[in-house]
């Protein structure tokens, strides 16, 4: 009898923790899901700003049309990459460059770069560009975690067999350009 | 920022060089103008003398040996998170031991009064007036047993069991009224009192509120929650707060000179520990935390109800929000005010009371009343006389009675006329009956109301403040954590010591502050003025024509480079030198609820941060005196930080022993009046 009620208890306590950690595994992966939803809220959202920030400049620097030209190149197949993860991210890539070069060439604009107009989308613009870094670093944490707890004993035993697949960790392609430094002069 | 004629590092946001006293205008105005700013600062005049030896740059040793990663301060903090947790559980349970004092001898009573009635209908067994004979009457137990030589061994034991009895209702009550009042007041957040001091949505054509918007949100982003309301106030002082019951309704409140001190990686900085607090779910614990003392407020307004008029007043308020049908709105309102009220109740213990005003009633308030009335001591003379006058005249007796009817209908007419004064005597009488009947109650009330002051200061405000800080700890890591950025936050905090303090009337929202920095004050209705004065003159300043050759952002650096020096120069005496708005000190008990800035700097430079201390001492310009040596003063500290903390826990016990006597007592007076009164 009392022994009946010991293994009773161990079988009780072994599902309970059981769920627990299949509830827990389960969170963390639809956490990492969100996360990585979240990247594309903020892609999108540079979209948007993309035309305000053309229109902004083209009126003060008309003879620079092909750095405004990639610019929206860059961005129009952006779009037309859709849901293609590898165009896709090669496309933001090049915006994220084109984007960058329009601002090292306004800099050389000493009206443009006064302008309140111009402050404020450059500060919009920045703002997308740390909120994609970090909806990025927020996924990779939210992975991490995720693979902690797989990855971790006893879920580690039945993890794979549940369908709890390792997740991926958003990493930058060593060519792309992503890595490359831009080069900086003083003069 | 480094001077540009000494080479001196200087802090950002300081208006003059440490080492030379040259004026820094234009250093922190790349806040504001990174782009405008940057081309007159390189314009500095070349002959600029080599940076002299001794201001030197602090250098930090980065490397893996002291280098601690964030999710290691995260770890380590949420393991002290739990201790310290478990430490608030005890102290709120131990709050209940005062409410037992009043709570149970009365369910006594009730209990025993309900169990005669039930005799009347079936049949009591004689188990249960033992049991109840047992609980009401066991230190009478241990007297006889003290008194009589035979026994052995005194019944330690079943006092024990009869303390654990006596005590249990309130503790239980105290559990069940904290449940209920932070369910109640979880609409109501923490911290909500402070959209009241004029709070603003920011101002989408003002550059640095929109940074702030956009900065908010980057956060939000980063550590994976909707992000919070932001909201500003335009009170001359520097400091942030976030408030709000929960990670969907949070809001982030900050003043507006905030912005103008720090750079877009301090605000970040600042920004990044409320927005991981909240992510961290301190809300919800700041929640728990004030949950404890309302509960102690209403505890102590419910033991006061019989003998003090504001308690009355507090309950009654209470009852007509859960009872009253109002607005959503103005619930809203009602809840953070009322949340705010009962957390106050729970320290003013020095209101007036029942026996107080009594004193007052007893004079007579109207005194020109008093003349008139003396008319009425001449009645039964003038009676006296008209009955034999009549009598010697030989009167009928039916005039004689009418002669009588009028004068008394006269007398009573005066008694009418001067009614103010009769009610005063009413009120008289009223008032000492009043009196007699809660003289004992109002002596009985006294040792719960000076126990739970004790625990308050000496239990529960240590222990919260301790739990509160190791947050502030966790939430340093975690905003490291979302901004990979430790050297801002540092940077932000120390810039906070320097320029920061408090918001009048915060109260009860001090916690939720991001710095509580030494020089944490609150602000006048002068220094609300002067800043808005200076804004005016910013703007008259505007509206000039730039200098020529100036651009249209120099010519606006300049003018609030130049604003702001002055503010600097005028507003913080205004500021910190007015009393504080509040009465509450809110959660400023012994202990301060947030750690000082050079021990989060400490932590944040083993996250690799390369700021280095703030000296405490260096106040707005005050000089730096040299204390003594750490070494010496350390050890003395410490040893009376042991002693004052053995001291406390001998206090307490000696509390908890004396409300034990004190509710045996009172147990046994119950007992003894229902054994005369309604005998078996």
């Amino acid at each position: 009898m009392t022994v009946e009620l010991i293994i009773g208890a161990i079988v009780v306590l072994v599902i309970l923790f059981a769920v627990l950690t299949y509830n827990g595994l389960v969170g963390k992966r639809n956490q990492m899901r969100n996360a990585w939803g979240q990247i594309d809220v903020q892609l999108n959202r540079r979209h948007d700003l993309i035309p305000n920030l053309v229109n902004a400049v083209q009126g003060y620097m008309n003879h620079e049309r092909d750095v405004l030209d990639r610019v929206t190149t860059a961005r129009a197949q952006a779009i037309a990459a859709g849901s293609n993860v590898a165009q896709r991210a090669d496309a933001e890539n090049q915006l994220t460059q084109a984007v960058r070069s329009l601002f090292a060439v306004a800099e050389a604009y000493p009206q443009l770069r006064a302008s309140e107009n111009m402050l404020s989308l450059q500060e919009e613009l920045s703002s997308t560009e740390n909120r994609i870094a970090f909806a990025r670093q927020f996924y990779n944490d939210s992975v991490m975690q995720y693979n902690t707890a797989r990855e971790s004993f006893p879920a580690v035993i039945f993890a794979g067999a549940m369908g709890f697949h390792a997740g991926d960790l958003f990493t930058l392609d060593e060519a792309a350009p992503e890595r490359a430094v831009p080069a900086v002069q003083f003069g | 920022m480094q001077c540009s004629r000494c080479g001196a590092a200087n802090n950002t946001g300081a208006l003059a060089c440490v080492a030379c006293g040259q004026p820094l205008i234009l250093s922190h105005v790349g806040s504001i103008m990174p782009a405008a700013v940057g081309h007159v600062v390189e314009a500095a005049p070349a002959s600029v003398p080599p940076p002299s030896a001794e201001a030197s740059v602090y250098q930090p040793t980065l490397g893996p040996i002291d280098r601690e990663s964030f999710f290691a301060a995260q770890r380590r903090n949420r393991r002290a998170t739990w201790r310290l947790a478990a430490m608030s559980a005890v102290a709120a349970v131990l709050t209940g031991i005062p409410l037992s004092l009043v709570l149970t001898p009365l369910l006594f009573a009730v209990v025993l009064v309900v169990t005669r009635l039930l005799g009347l209908v079936v049949a009591v067994p004689d188990g249960v007036w033992s049991a109840y004979q047992w609980v009401g009457l066991a230190l009478k137990r241990i007297f006889d047993a003290a008194s009589d030589s035979t026994v052995r061994q005194l019944p330690i034991g079943s006092l024990v069991l009869a303390a654990s009895i006596w005590l249990l209702p309130g503790i239980a009550a105290m559990l069940a009224m904290w449940v209920a009042l932070r369910a109640l007041f979880a609409r109501a957040g923490v911290g909500g009192m402070l959209l009241s001091l004029g709070a603003r949505e920011p101002r989408p054509d003002d550059f640095e509120e929109r940074q702030l918007v956009n900065v908010v949100e980057e956060m939000a982003i980063a550590a994976g929650i909707p992000a919070p309301r932001v909201m500003l106030i335009d009170a001359p002082i520097s400091n942030a707060a976030m408030l709000g019951s929960s990670t969907k309704d949070a809001a982030v409140i900050v003043s507006r000179p905030m912005l103008d001190h720090l750079d877009r990686d301090e605000t970040q900085g600042l920004l990044a520990h409320l927005v991981a607090s909240i992510a961290n779910g301190d809300l919800d614990g700041a929640r728990s935390m004030l949950a404890v003392f309302q509960t102690f407020g209403f505890a102590a307004a419910v033991i006061r109800m019989p003998i003090s008029g504001p308690a009355r007043a507090t309950v009654g308020r209470m009852l007509r929000y859960l009872f009253g049908h109002k607005r959503e709105a103005e619930r809203l309102d009602e809840a953070r005010a009322l949340s705010e009220m009962l957390a106050d109740t729970a320290e003013n213990f020095d209101e007036k009371n029942d026996l107080e005003s009594l004193t007052e009633e007893v004079t007579p308030p109207v005194q020109r009343a008093g003349p008139k009335l003396e008319l009425l001591k001449a009645f039964p003379f003038v009676a006296l006389g008209y009955f034999i006058y009549t009598l010697v005249a030989g009167w009928p007796d039916a005039a004689r009675n009418l002669g009588f009817l009028i004068l008394f209908g006269a007398a009573g007419a005066l008694i009418l006329y001067q009614r103010v004064y009769a009610f005063w005597l009413a009120r008289r009488v009223i008032a000492m009956t009043h009196a007699i009947i809660i003289l004992p109650y109002y002596l009985a009330a006294m040792m719960p109301q000076i126990l739970l002051l004790f625990l308050n200061m000496l239990v529960l405000q240590p222990a919260f403040g301790l739990l509160w800080r190791t947050r502030r700890y966790l939430a340093d890591a975690t905003a490291v954590q979302l901004t990979r950025n430790p050297e801002g936050l540092a940077r932000g905090l120390a810039a906070q010591a320097e320029h920061g303090c408090g918001v009048a009337g915060s109260g009860w929202a001090l916690p939720m502050f991001v710095s509580g920095a030494a020089n944490m004050g609150s602000v006048s209705p002068e220094a609300v003025a002067m800043r808005q004065q200076l804004m005016q003159e910013l703007a008259a300043e505007m509206a000039n024509p730039p200098a020529p050759g100036m651009s249209e952002a120099e010519h606006r650096a300049q003018a609030v480079a130049d604003i702001r020096r002055r503010a600097m120069e005028q507003m913080p005496e205004a500021a910190i030198e007015n009393p504080p708005a509040s009465k509450s000190s809110g959660f400023g008990g012994i202990v301060s609820m947030h750690p000082s800035v050079n021990r989060r700097l400490r932590r944040l430079r083993r996250m690799g941060a390369a700021v280095d201390d703030v000296d405490p001492r260096v106040k707005r310009g005050h000089q730096s005196r040299k204390g003594p040596a750490s070494f010496v003063v350390m050890p003395v500290v410490f040893v009376l930080v042991a002693v004052l903390a053995v001291l406390m826990l001998a206090l307490l016990a000696v509390l908890i022993a004396v409300s034990v006597l004190f509710a045996s007592v009172l147990m046994m007076m119950v007992y003894g009046l229902f054994a005369v009164l309604i005998p078996r």
